[in-house]
């Protein structure tokens, strides 16, 4: 019996879909050039160059890098944490490795290899659970957008607000990535290791809505305290 | 399932069948990792024909809702015509992709050898053997599909097909399938209520600076909510009424991804503005 005509090895799995995951780190780059950067560049034209605009310029800056910083942690926090055995696997941690070889003593029986069910089922609850903290982070980020332009854009009517291009484009591009990763649920039927990869994917797009909703609360922030004083 | 086929260079991997004892408090696992929609069909004994039906149903209700919204974005001429291409083909391509990932099964999982990926074609359908026949419930053994009659002779096994398994436990089951079912259209169902959220705020937004930009957003958004919430929701509650688990999922999964297509369209207004 040939084995390979069953199974395949995927070489560089684990690389090739941490870079799958993280696509959305190659759009955040060109989103940061060519929408953000400008309007970041502009701002710092218009305004004085006091302590608060100092601070909230570094805040800015922070808040473009977090997504690539998160996404590093993630990848080598397996490395860090994990004992010499689990290393071979660098995906996620509390994925656990189920399929296992057949014994020599059975291996007259037919079978290729054994799937450890109560192995998968732990996968399962672990996944089931990223899934639901994952669409209830969405929701609430969605509902913390929803507050902030109630009341950031309703209470201001000066033109300093409303033609600030910064705050505008990072809130537009948060309504897109919130978008975006509202698609992942289609994906997300069974709980097992291809739903995982979705749901990476969706976490790294809610990393980027949030640091566009940070972009904008920070530049509300100046401009509030500017208003005021 | 299936997005491995991307990385998989073997497209025509031979077909393999899982050996499960039939009384294992892991069978829900099994059926469960394998991807919801083929016992559904195995369940319902759905004909190609039928399954066609279904996926018809989809592209005449898409194409039908986003025909009216381009003739009146072309009958009256306002906004970018780019956010309107993009949602319209980006749901057209989700559709299209999801469809394919489920129809063709390859599956993936971790050798614990190795610690390396595997893939494997877990075929059309898994056996089960009576529980008297094996020691151990917590594993399910992979064996090739085509030889699975001879194995059954050699263990003196007796075999049974995952669809008539199914039908002869349909009490038990019932509440299993139910059960999947409902947590994806409670999943849905939360997700398109802040879809919208998203679209109105979007909206709200545009309203305090860009009035044109409204102008071409509203309809958008509108449509959303009425397929988001209206449609969905009525749907869901529909469903739950009727047996046909299988095309409830096809059909909830097409207004989602309607809804979807229209409110990418309406976010990316701005951008063309």
């Amino acid at each position: 019996m040939n084995y390979n005509n069953y199974f395949e090895l995927i070489r560089y799995g684990d690389l090739k879909l941490n870079i799958l995951t993280r696509i959305p780190l190659l759009i955040w780059i060109y989103v940061i050039v060519k929408l953000l950067l400008p309007h970041f560049r502009e701002g710092s034209r218009l305004y004085k160059h006091t302590l608060l605009w100092y601070f909230c310029r570094v805040l800015g800056y922070f808040f473009i890098i977090l997504p690539f910083i998160l996404s590093i942690y993630a990848y080598f926090e397996p490395y860090i944490y994990s004992n010499h055995e689990e290393k071979k696997i660098i995906w996620e941690r509390g994925i656990n490795a189920c399929l296992e070889d057949i014994s020599n003593k059975e291996k007259y029986s037919g079978e290729l290899k054994k799937l450890n069910l109560k192995c998968m089922n732990i996968n399962q609850e672990y996944i089931k659970n990223l899934t639901i903290d994952l669409f209830s982070k969405y929701k609430e980020v969605g509902r913390a957008t929803l507050y902030l332009i109630l009341l950031a854009f309703a209470s201001f009517k000066t033109k300093l607000v409303h033609e600030n291009r910064f705050a505008i484009t990072a809130l537009n591009l948060a309504f897109l990535f919130g978008v975006i990763g509202s698609s992942v649920i289609i994906f997300t039927t069974a709980y097992d290791i291809e739903s995982l990869w979705f749901v990476i994917f969706g976490y790294n797009i809610l990393t980027l809505y949030a640091s566009c909703l940070g972009l904008a609360s920070t530049c509300l922030f100046y401009l509030t305290f500017i208003k005021w004083f | 399932m299936g997005i491995n086929s991307f990385f998989s260079s073997k497209k025509n991997l031979e077909k393999t069948a899982f050996i499960i004892n039939k009384d294992s408090q892991y069978i829900d696992t099994l059926l469960a990792s394998w991807g919801q929609e083929k016992p559904f069909s195995s369940h319902e004994q759905l004909s190609e024909i039928s399954k066609i039906m279904l996926i018809f149903n989809f592209y005449f209700i898409y194409i039908f809702i986003w025909s009216g919204l381009l003739f009146g974005y072309y009958k009256f001429q306002f906004g970018s015509r780019y956010p309107l291409i993009i949602g319209f083909v980006s749901g057209l391509l989700i559709a299209s992709f999801g469809y394919y990932f489920f129809e063709n099964t390859i599956s993936t999982a971790i050798e614990k050898k190795t610690g390396k990926y595997i893939a494997f074609n877990p075929g059309g359908n898994f056996v089960i053997k009576n529980k008297h026949n094996s020691s151990n419930d917590k594993y399910s053994s992979i064996i090739p599909y085509d030889s699975l009659k001879t194995y059954a002779k050699e263990h003196n096994l007796e075999l049974e097909n995952l669809s008539n398994y199914l039908k002869d436990n349909q009490s038990n089951n019932e509440s299993r399938f139910s059960h999947h079912l409902f947590n994806y259209q409670e999943r849905l169902s939360s997700i398109s209520g802040y879809l919208f959220i998203t679209i109105i705020s979007s909206c709200l937004f545009t309203a305090y600076h860009n009035k044109k930009c409204l102008r071409t957003q509203l309809p958008l958004a509108m449509m959303t909510g009425l397929l988001s919430i209206v449609g969905l929701n009525n749907w869901i509650y529909h469903s739950s009424l009727i047996s046909s688990a299988t095309a409830s999922i096809y059909l909830l999964k097409g207004i989602f991804v309607t809804a979807f297509s229209l409110s990418l369209a309406c976010v990316l207004v701005p951008f063309f503005i």
